[in-house]
């Protein structure tokens, strides 16, 4: 295999590993809990902000940050959660909607902490696991991570947490009725689902090195729904695998040569078409056992 | 210069902004009420139609009438297919209300770069020579175009609260809108309602989509900030009682207007969802409610 062929598959490998983070924490909120949590692309933004900004600032190693990164993440949404959980649902996508508008109207206009629409750049990835990082052990890094919070979203699914987060979802008087109070359930799962999307934001800072108010937002939420509906959405394999899929396609269209104004559009509308075909033909997912 | 001096143009700020956010919020209103969907690709509807204005004006040159007429069409057919083509099937599928918000932003999401891709990402105008020159009311400034603004969403909400309230066919809707099943079963006709009511959203998101491009510039990632504006003004005015995101829009206006006097104007999209939020918690019911509603409500 030759060296160039190899780099382009870890930088696809990379993102890929980046976007299951992002997946893995909507299927948390969307998928085990039922709530209809959009935050997750704001909460990246937000904490990818906050780990390049503490990098810079304090000169602390990369597992130091996304930890710090992912704790905001989760604290961030379980924050909104609390505020907004008692809203009915259709409501409680809105308001979690409209707080990705929140952070980046703050990203772009606090401009002496976030440099505004500029971006910060030549954010460090000083790893305190793998000395002098190249792309590989970035890669492996990556794979290692995201592998580990995979594992531990599929043994929390089938935990008893999992199974009164699946009760809720499935039927939530029920729920109340065994004397489960859904209100501080549904606040769990939005602190684990932003602690994934803050994960998700920080690898985001770190190993691109750049970040700017738009690096996650509208598009992520139109991918990162996609994947999920795709895979299934109750199913954390399934979204894994679905995150798969909708970052290989648009990398195929890459050999048709397009110029890059035709590329990123064309990719959007994949993605949303996509995201219409599943709901319409197959609403439970590719992956999704029968039945649910 | 204190709020007070300013206060003349900050009135008449407030009647331009406030009249075209409430037009936004009457036909996102009317459809969320209507057709049980949460319309997020509301605001690039009526990009279309801002962007068809554009085109017919800028680079076909037409009269300014065919082309308003021509754009309020394709938004209006833009619309119907949407109904005919997608909702009728979700509706007949019985998708759950958490998947018509998912395929609402994919289809917002889609017409975004629909619009990216065919007309680029500058930033484009309406040109209306004609309608620029400013003159002075109360001590405050205006041009032609933002009277008409602030004027034209009154004849076309008028229009529509007397078709709502009086005629037989608006009525009827309502009935739809309170208690569908019992409606069907006294023999109205859901679909022929589901398009009457995509047809005059589709009119209203063009005209409201026209007026935006005529007095400020039209990108394709405005549509999104459309239909935020439309939402806030929805669920502040009264989010079961349609005729109250009137009201909405014309608040959401004073408070954007307010704060963009103290605040930079940058803040603006911000400030729409703070208001939100604060409302969502005080009173989740908006400005208007109906007491009744709260047991129905589903």
């Amino acid at each position: 295999m030759s060296g160039e062929l190899l780099n382009y598959l870890q930088h696809i490998g990379i993102t890929v590993c980046i976007y299951v983070l992002l997946c893995l924490s909507a299927t948390v909120s969307v998928g085990l809990t039922g709530s209809f949590n959009l935050a997750f692309p704001g909460l990246a933004l937000l904490g990818a902000y906050c780990s390049a900004l503490i990098s810079i600032h304090f000169a602390f190693p990369f597992e130091f940050c996304a930890i710090l990164a992912a704790a905001t993440g989760g604290l961030t949404g379980l924050l909104l959660s609390a505020v907004s959980n008692r809203l009915k649902g259709d409501y409680y996508a809105l308001v979690t909607f409209g707080f990705n508008y929140v952070v980046l109207t703050i990203a772009l206009n606090w401009e002496t902490m976030t440099n505004g629409a500029l971006g910060i750049t030549n954010i460090p990835f000083e790893s305190f696991l793998f000395q002098d990082t190249n792309q590989s052990k970035t890669f492996i890094l990556l794979g290692l991570i995201s592998a580990l919070s995979v594992i531990i979203v599929y043994k929390v699914k089938w935990s008893p947490l999992g199974r009164v987060l699946a009760s809720i979802r499935d039927d939530e008087l029920s729920c109340i009725a065994t004397g489960r109070d859904t209100y501080y359930f549904k606040n769990v799962s939005a602190f684990y689902s932003g602690v994934l999307a803050g994960l998700s934001g920080s690898l985001y800072a770190h190993v691109i090195s750049y970040v700017d108010p738009f690096s996650f937002g509208l598009h992520d939420l139109v991918f990162v729904l996609g994947a999920v509906f795709l895979g299934g959405v109750k199913s954390v394999g399934g979204s894994v695998l679905g995150a798969f899929i909708l970052t290989i396609i648009p990398e195929l269209l890459r050999f048709l040569y397009l110029p890059a104004s035709v590329l990123g559009p064309l990719r959007q509308m994949i993605y949303s078409v996509t995201l219409i075909l599943i709901i319409w033909f197959r609403p439970t997912g590719l992956f999704a056992k029968g039945g649910d | 210069m204190g709020v007070f001096e300013a206060f003349p143009q900050l009135f008449l700020n407030t009647l331009i902004t406030g009249g075209l956010y409430a037009l936004l919020g009457f036909g996102f209103s009317l459809t969320l009420n209507a057709v049980r969907i949460l319309p997020f690709f509301f605001g690039g509807v009526s990009l279309i139609g801002a962007y068809m204005m554009h085109l017919l004006r800028d680079v076909y040159d037409l009269s300014i009438f065919v082309a308003l007429l021509l754009s309020v069409c394709s938004t209006v057919i833009f619309n119907i297919l949407l109904n005919n083509f997608l909702f009728r099937q979700f509706r007949q599928k019985k998708a759950s209300s958490f998947n018509m918000i998912v395929v609402g932003i994919a289809i917002g999401i889609f017409i975004e770069n629909l619009l990216l891709l065919s007309f680029g990402p500058d930033v484009k105008t309406i040109p209306l020579p004609r309608f620029q020159a400013s003159f002075e009311i109360f001590g405050g400034y205006i041009t032609l175009i933002q009277l008409i603004i602030a004027l034209a969403s009154l004849p076309i909400l008028g229009l529509s609260l007397y078709i709502f309230y009086k005629r037989f066919c608006g009525i009827s809707l309502r009935a739809l809108i309170d208690q569908p099943e019992m409606a069907q079963v006294l023999g109205l006709n859901a679909e022929k309602a589901f398009l009457l009511i995509f047809t005059v959203v589709g009119i209203i998101a063009g005209l409201s989509g026209i007026l935006y491009g005529a007095e400020y510039n039209i990108e394709p990632f405005v549509g999104v900030s459309l239909t935020i504006k439309a939402f806030v003004a929805t669920v502040i005015g009264g989010k079961d009682v349609v005729p109250a995101a009137i009201l909405g829009g014309y608040l959401l206006g004073a408070i954007e207007n307010l704060a963009s006097f103290y605040l930079p104007s940058s803040f603006k999209e911000g400030i729409s969802f703070v208001t939100m939020f604060i409302f969502l918690l005080f009173k989740p019911n908006g400005l208007v409610s109906l007491k009744l509603r709260e047991e129905t409500a589903g």
